[in-house]
């Protein structure tokens, strides 16, 4: 092997041809033939001997590798003479490859890895749905369900599973909430994952009922040690025994991120008190499929809907939601952002570009400076092509030393990303430099290395000694001028876009909520199942009353799901004949609610102690229910009803709007309904502090936890971090897309500064000239200010014009101001010309302080 | 005398391809050579037929030992002078067998081709 054999070196062949020679001559000086004839002779016979020797030389070697060693140990040669030009090159790069690669592992993670199923791709969720009422992915019945599953044709499996909240009994403490996921035993061999350790149940188990559960490896490390001692445990759910008998790998985390136990759907308590109904409106279930081989999810859909239609022309309780949609696992997990993150990487990309052309603007700059030594390469025989490939060596030693330490940036970046990042991109946790980063980071180097140095390559090929004097030829500036014309086009771009969504950003900031959210805390508390409704209403009038007379607070309430709500499915107004869809939210509240909320009352009455469980049911609507269900007439007085088994309500009072559902979504109709007369188990504990909220916190979680310590209680927060994390992925793509369009700016400021600077480097003689023959110092400066801002200028217009092409990308993004918005454009062009004239004006300075006698000198 | 000049070069037979490669083994069979005669060994077993550019000889000696057919020392020559002598080694001597088993053929096809009396003649 060549590799182990120490190879031959020239000297030793040259050494032995020496002695063949000699031999030779030996042997016809003993056939005669005289001293010097005899050693020519040999010589003759031997042949070329260098020829000889270079095929020795030249063979097992590639010589292109050879020679590109050789201008690799020039590049470093470079470096070390050059440093800081080097160091800017580096850096430049580092920063547009970087960022590039941090985008990208995020990419990657989220949405190139595939799902940790087996075959993921042929995995699917099926929702009801009813697109005339924008009702989506609503979730279906058991009889539905079983129709589904055996009139389709296109699935292979097909499973049903829920979710659901219990308490995790702590021996010594006070429960703990958890998600558990209720899923049948064909959902893990439809998903195709193995427990890590034990096993998971299997369809005698369900069908007996049995209370066995199979733990998240979270739980597993946390509550076990990752013991395998673990699996025949107990875990006490809701007060009852359940068995571990196994755990699921760390990357299985379906149906959500944060199930820490799976049990068969049928163990749960519920399955034989309220689940197992015959009604195909009780839609509370998910459902899962894994496709045929070889169907598509278009077939599959197809099949769906006509399955759909066919039981919306039977039951009449599907006309709600009709529809049926097939969505791809992949989509459902992560489609929602893959549009932001699309857009982040384009954003990066365009960044990346900027750095490149800057770098191509150095290296002319460079080139220039090395004029004489193309110059006598080129006339010692190097060709245009060689000249090139050296040039283009030393950018990619360059880039691949930029892409090196962008690697390094990337890798803080990530692990800042994923530790403060926005907590509902799903699998973002699992970004992290590997083997595909580091490809896409060489490969995004060598093309780095190549889009900035190929011009300058090109130019430095023809390079002549005649030449080398006058180096910028007027195609050279006009290349210099494109470049730096698609700078700024580049960078009006980004940070148009940027400035849409800190638009945006700032447009949801100044939206009025409806409520003061100011100041205050809140804390859900479940009762859970097993007290009676007037248990139930006791429990949250007793905890509000207590938290009020605690110092600090002003005063509580308490409704279910203070941030959250979703719509009823329909409603019915006294003296219409059809219920209308979708219905309002409804929600429940004990205590002032409205007063705590900071929501005002617009006409009409509060809930008094009068209204309790026996007297007339009565609500107080906000203003978009009055507008919605009764146009132009006063809702106050009118009857409706939202649940069939329920009395009829009567409107006592109207609200002021609140933007519950996210400040984005435009306030939705709803019902407030007095806890007395609907009790319900699970409520939000709201409080209105006097100072600051989380002064008073402790006190509050300790006051709740005093009435009744088997119950769960989450965390206490105020409602500003809640609504702040409403808008976490907002800011997060905001400061993102901000911070890069930031670096473009400045490295498009450097790039006109720089070329500006070598255009007074370069005219200083003429500058002279002009300034001895009368030109004043305004003359100048205006002079090299006309001749950068130009460039600016017309930069900036066609980036207006690319901008206007591309932001309609941004528009699903966008709050409140349209992808074309004209303050933010004209803002924009400001900026960028006002950072253009900043940047232009040191040399421009520079170029009118010349004395003319030195510039006159200088040759 | 073994001179060569490139106007001889077109008139002379080229070698096979291959065949220095052989003729070098063969030679060595009788024991180690150095470079200069192992030249000579040719020519004058081939009655000068073959006249062998001595720098494709070391050429070819170069691929030889790279292949491990052969392998090189440096020794002194009968009339003292500091040559590099060359061996067969197993592997090289394999090699000859099995290549002169393939020159035979090759040439036994080739001879029954340019030989017409011993093909069936043509009506």
């Amino acid at each position: 092997m060549f590799w182990r054999k120490k190879k031959r070196p020239l000297s030793d062949l040259s050494e032995e041809i020496e002695s063949h020679l000699a031999l030779e001559a030996d042997q016809l000086r003993e056939a005669g033939q005289g001293g010097n004839d005899a050693d020519s002779a040999a010589r003759r016979a031997f042949g070329n001997v260098t020829s000889v020797e270079e095929a020795f030389y030249e063979r097992g070697r590639w010589l292109w590798i050879d020679s590109i060693a050789r201008d690799v140990r020039q590049a470093f040669r470079l470096f070390r003479r050059r440093p800081a030009f080097s160091l800017v090159v580096i850096v430049t790069l580092a920063l547009g490859i970087g960022a590039n690669s941090t985008i990208f592992s995020v990419m990657n993670a989220v949405l190139l890895r595939p799902l940790p199923y087996r075959d993921p791709g042929r995995l699917a969720m099926l929702w009801q749905e009813n697109s005339a009422h924008e009702i989506r992915q609503g979730r279906v019945s058991l009889p539905n369900f079983e129709d589904w599953k055996s009139g389709n044709h296109s699935f292979e499996e097909l499973t049903f599973f829920g979710a659901q909240t219990f308490l995790l009994g702590n021996p010594g403490g006070p429960p703990e909430r958890m998600r558990s996921a209720r899923v049948s035993a064909d959902f893990f061999p439809l998903l195709g994952v193995e427990p890590v350790l034990g096993r998971v149940f299997g369809e005698e188990e369900e069908r007996r009922a049995e209370p066995v559960v199979v733990l998240s490896y979270r739980l597993w490390q946390r509550n076990f040690g990752g013991s395998p001692q673990a699996v025949g445990a107990d875990v006490l759910m809701d007060g009852r025994k359940s068995r571990v008998i196994g755990v699921m790998p760390e990357s299985f985390q379906y149906p959500f991120a944060d199930t820490q136990l799976w049990e068969p759907v049928t163990a749960h308590r519920y399955w034989t008190t309220r689940d197992h109904t015959g009604s195909r409106s009780f839609s509370i279930w998910f459902t899962l499929g894994r496709l045929r081989n070889g169907v598509g999810f278009d077939e599959a859909q197809a099949d769906m809907s006509r399955i759909a239609s066919r039981l919306a022309s039977i039951h009449p309780e599907n006309r709600e939601l009709p529809e049926i949609r097939v969505v791809p696992l992949r989509t459902q997990t992560t489609g929602s952002v893959e549009r932001p993150l699309a857009v982040l990487l384009g954003s990066v990309f365009l960044m990346l570009l900027i750095a490149c052309i800057n770098v191509a603007n150095l290296l002319l700059a460079s080139g220039s400076a090395r004029e004489r030594e193309f110059a006598v390469r080129r006339a010692l025989g190097a060709g245009r092509g060689r000249l090139a490939a050296l040039l283009l060596t030393e950018n990619l030693v360059l880039a691949l030393a930029g892409g090196l330490l962008g690697l390094g940036l990337a890798g803080v970046a990530l692990r800042g990303i994923v530790a403060y990042g926005p907590r509902d991109i799903p699998r973002l946790g699992e970004a992290r430099i590997d083997g595909t980063v580091l490809g896409f980071t060489f490969a995004l180097s060598v093309f780095t290395a190549i889009v900035s140095g190929l011009w300058p390559a090109f130019r430095t090929g023809g390079a002549t000694v005649a030449r080398s004097r006058h180096w910028f030829t007027a195609a050279d500036r006009r290349v210099r001028d494109l470049l730096v014309i698609g700078e700024f086009a580049i960078a009006l771009v980004l940070l148009a876009g940027a400035g849409l969504l800190v638009r945006s950003f700032a447009l949801l900031e100044r939206v009025d909520p409806g409520f003061r959210p100011d100041k205050l805390l809140i804390m859900r508390v479940d009762l859970h199942t097993g007290r009676t409704g007037e248990q139930q209403a006791a429990y949250f009038r007793d905890a509000v009353e207590r938290v009020r007379s605690l110092p600090g607070v002003s005063t509580a309430a308490a409704v279910t799901g203070f941030l959250r709500s979703d719509p009823e499915d329909s409603v019915l107004m006294e003296g219409r004949p059809a219920r209308q869809q979708p219905g309002p939210c409804a929600d429940v509240v004990s205590g002032p609610f409205l007063e705590t909320a900071g929501i005002p009352l617009k006409s009409g009455r509060l809930f008094n102690d009068d209204d309790r469980k026996g007297s007339t049911p009565v609500a107080i609507i906000n203003e978009a229910m009055a507008r919605t269900f009764w146009p132009g007439e006063n809702p106050m007085g009118k009857r409706f009803r939202i649940w069939a088994d329920q009395p009829w309500v009567e409107v006592i009072g109207i609200a002021g709007d609140m933007r519950r559902q996210g400040f984005e979504k435009q306030p939705a109709p709803q019902v407030f309904l007095p806890e007395e007369q609907r009790p319900d188990d699970m409520m939000d504990v709201i409080v209105r502090t006097s100072s600051d909220p989380m002064l008073t916190a402790a006190a509050v979680r300790k006051e709740i936890q005093s009435i009744d310590p088997t119950v769960a209680k989450f965390n206490v927060a105020t409602v500003g971090e809640q609504i702040a994390e409403q808008s976490e992925d907002r800011r997060f793509q905001t400061s993102l897309f901000g911070l890069f369009s930031l670096i473009a700016l400045t490295m498009s400021a450097i790039g006109i500064y720089g070329l500006m600077h070598f255009f007074v480097v370069e005219r200083t003689n003429e500058i002279g000239v002009r300034m001895a023959l009368g030109a004043r110092y305004a003359n100048v400066l205006g002079l090299v200010l006309k001749q950068g801002l130009t460039l600016a200028v017309v930069g900036t217009a066609v980036g207006v014009v690319a901008a206007l092409a591309l932001t309609h990308l941004l528009a699903s993004l966008l709050f409140g101001v349209s992808p074309t918005d004209p303050v933010t454009f004209v803002g924009t062009a400001l900026v960028l010309m006002a950072v253009a004239a900043l940047a232009c004006w040191v040399p421009a300075r520079r170029a009118a302080r010349v004395d003319p006698v030195l510039a006159l000198r200088r040759d | 005398m073994p001179t060569q000049s490139s106007n001889d070069d077109k008139e002379r037979a080229a070698l096979l391809q291959g065949t220095l490669d052989l003729l070098i083994l063969q030679t060595l069979v009788l024991g180690p050579r150095h470079g200069q005669g192992i030249a000579r060994s040719i020519q004058q077993q081939s009655e000068d037929v073959f006249l062998v550019d001595h720098g494709s000889l070391y050429l070819a000696l170069q691929r030889l030992e790279a292949k491990d057919w052969v392998k090189a020392e440096w020794g002194t020559s009968e009339n003292n002078r500091k040559a590099r002598f060359y061996q067969l080694t197993a592997k090289g001597r394999k090699q000859l067998t099995l290549k002169t088993g393939e020159w035979h053929r090759i040439v036994h096809a080739i001879a029954r081709i340019l030989t017409p009396a011993a093909e069936p003649e043509k009506g």
